[in-house]
């Protein structure tokens, strides 16, 4: 029994050491209930949130480290190199963490059999297609395709041209989110639009002055590789969360919270390997077609540095996107998803308020580190306004958030299966079930009402076991 | 063992009930609730004797709670 506790204790130690987190349920706890939501203070009450800013942090030094490769070697190599490696060392740690687990933790062992099995799993999150194949598209469209317009952007424009193109995406998943979900326009997202709207206006203008300083004006393509680059960083941003867990899954979850990490490593190793493995016959493609574009010549670039790909591999920018701007930041970002308390903003809210500093900091380092063309007064107004956007971006989301609890009378003999089955729903977060007047409680967590009634109208009414729903809305977590 | 209480309250009496509530070491949570109860409170205590001390001399003694509702949690599903 010692010994298990111990092993319990010791990969819970390793792996606070490996994520630099700390895991422990009582501290948790203890720093939550320091979070008052009525205040709506900015006031960090999550460790866990350092663990998404790390990450950004990585990710801004991207376009300053990749921008210098360009000259010498295809960015389809660059791109091809950071995923496959990137992808096969994530499902290495992923294949290791189980390893571990199961060594370390008998009782709450992780099957690998059965992880393989999931992604057999129709996915009801996203068009009901398996999840492997929902994997291979955000890998392709979302992820693969998404860094090609990025690097084509940064190859022809300059870094803070390129920077207007994440900052475009952020308006784009504002109305997609407003199309789509219902989600009302308050003063807050209005006044966020428009202020990420003037950021663009002036980095686009400096941009051209930039240009034109320095002889290479921003030409139309770069426009046009922008735009792509915004719609399918929309496309990744709006479909990356959206999995969806089968009945053993959320079994396996309830036995061992941390399934989720393995789970989600051997998501982006899948994502990223396939989509990097689907570019090949695309590029062949295209290397035959007789048109001639930007993408022609880095396709026979990237074949002819296949030859001296180990030699490329060991430069360290390369290192760099493999270890810092890939392996490193998802497991953080994966280990604050599994771990996220939070009792205001979910975990995907509070990434999308961090999103922001990404562009931010790239513009800072691109102007401090390269000595990018950027007036310090038009970087500070810059800066200033979307430090603005953030904490708009932040009220938005705290005032926009539906938290309740709903309490549910089952029919005889479903207690067994109802659960796990309801626990499936998009919104809930926890089931209780209880002795009492109600038999279950849903705790529920989602960004708007339209959610929440479907939850309640489309998901729980037509379910026969269930005879009395009865929702009780959260005003206030008091403690 | 975990139970949560759920309260009807008098009028005007959320925070001074809240505050009470919270000075009590046993109670976990506390929410303030829209719809047919007022305040959600969740207990940990060792067991049922614990339970039946907490509530009836310290939870259910607290002027404003008007009527109260207690399950008893047996097991907890999460994603």
């Amino acid at each position: 029994m010692g010994t298990h506790h111990e092993s319990v204790r010791a990969l819970k130690r390793w792996n606070m050491d490996l994520l630099g987190i700390f895991i422990n349920h009582r501290t948790q706890v203890s720093h939550i209930k320091s979070y008052q939501l009525n205040t709506m203070p900015i006031k960090i009450s999550n460790k866990l949130i350092f663990n998404i800013v790390i990450a950004n942090l990585f990710w801004s030094f991207i376009p300053i480290v990749v921008k210098g490769l360009f000259a010498d070697i295809s960015i389809l190599t660059v791109i091809f190199l950071r995923f496959l490696t990137g992808g096969i060392v994530l499902f290495l740690i992923a294949i290791l963490l189980i390893i571990i687990n199961n060594r370390l933790n008998i009782d709450k062992k992780i099957s690998l059999k059965q992880l393989f099995v999931n992604l057999r799993h129709k996915n009801r999150r996203f068009y009901d297609v398996r999840t492997y194949q929902y994997y291979f598209l955000i890998g392709f469209f979302g992820i693969i395709l998404h860094i090609i317009f990025y690097f084509l952007s940064l190859k022809t424009t300059s870094i803070p041209f390129t920077m207007i193109g994440s900052l475009l995406t952020i308006i784009f998943i504002a109305f997609y989110e407003k199309g789509v979900n219902f989600e009302r326009f308050d003063v807050f997202r209005i006044l966020f639009i428009t202020i990420i709207s003037f950021a663009i206006i002036i980095i686009m203008f400096v941009s051209f002055m930039g240009g034109q300083i320095s002889g290479n004006p921003i030409q139309v393509q770069g426009f046009i590789y922008i735009l792509l680059y915004s719609i399918t960083g929309s496309f990744l941003y709006i479909s990356i969360d959206r999995d969806s867990f089968s009945k053993n899954e959320l079994r396996d979850i309830n036995i061992n919270k941390y399934y989720k990490i393995p789970r989600s490593l051997l998501k982006m190793a899948i994502s990223f390997v396939s989509g990097v493995l689907f570019l090949l016959p695309v590029l062949l493609i295209i290397n035959i077609l007789p048109v001639e574009m930007d993408i022609t010549q880095e396709t026979r670039a990237f074949f002819s540095d296949l030859s001296s790909i180990f030699s490329i591999l060991q430069r360290w920018e390369i290192i760099y996107l493999i270890v810092f701007a890939t392996i490193i930041p998802y497991l953080l970002i994966f280990l604050a998803n599994v771990s996220w308390k939070s009792k205001s903003l979910t975990y995907s809210q509070w990434s999308s308020i961090i999103g922001i500093i990404d562009p931010m900091n790239t513009l800072i380092f691109s102007v401090i580190l390269v000595g990018t063309y950027f007036p310090s007064q038009d970087l500070l107004v810059v800066i200033i306004f979307l430090g603005i956007a953030i904490i708009l971006r932040y009220a938005h989301e705290v005032r926009n958030i539906v938290q309740a609890v709903v309490f549910l009378k089952i029919k005889k003999a479903s207690l067994k299966t109802l659960p796990i089955r309801i626990l499936k729903f998009y919104g809930v977060r926890k089931i209780d079930t209880l002795i009492g007047r109600y038999d279950l409680m849903l705790t529920v967590k989602v960004n708007s009402f339209k959610d929440f009634h479907y939850l309640i109208n489309k998901n729980l009414k037509p379910m026969n076991e269930i005879e009395i729903i009865e929702p009780q809305f959260i005003n206030n977590i008091e403690i | 063992m975990r139970a949560i209480i759920l309260c009807k309250l008098g009028i005007n009496v959320i925070k001074k009930v809240i505050e009470e509530l919270k000075s009590i070491p046993q109670v976990k949570k506390v929410m303030s609730l829209t719809g047919d109860y007022d305040v959600l409170v969740e207990v940990e205590v060792e067991n049922s004797e614990e339970l039946f001390e907490i509530f009836s001399e310290k939870i259910d003694m607290i002027e404003g709670i008007i009527a109260s509702n207690t399950h008893v949690i047996m097991k907890a599903w999460e994603k």
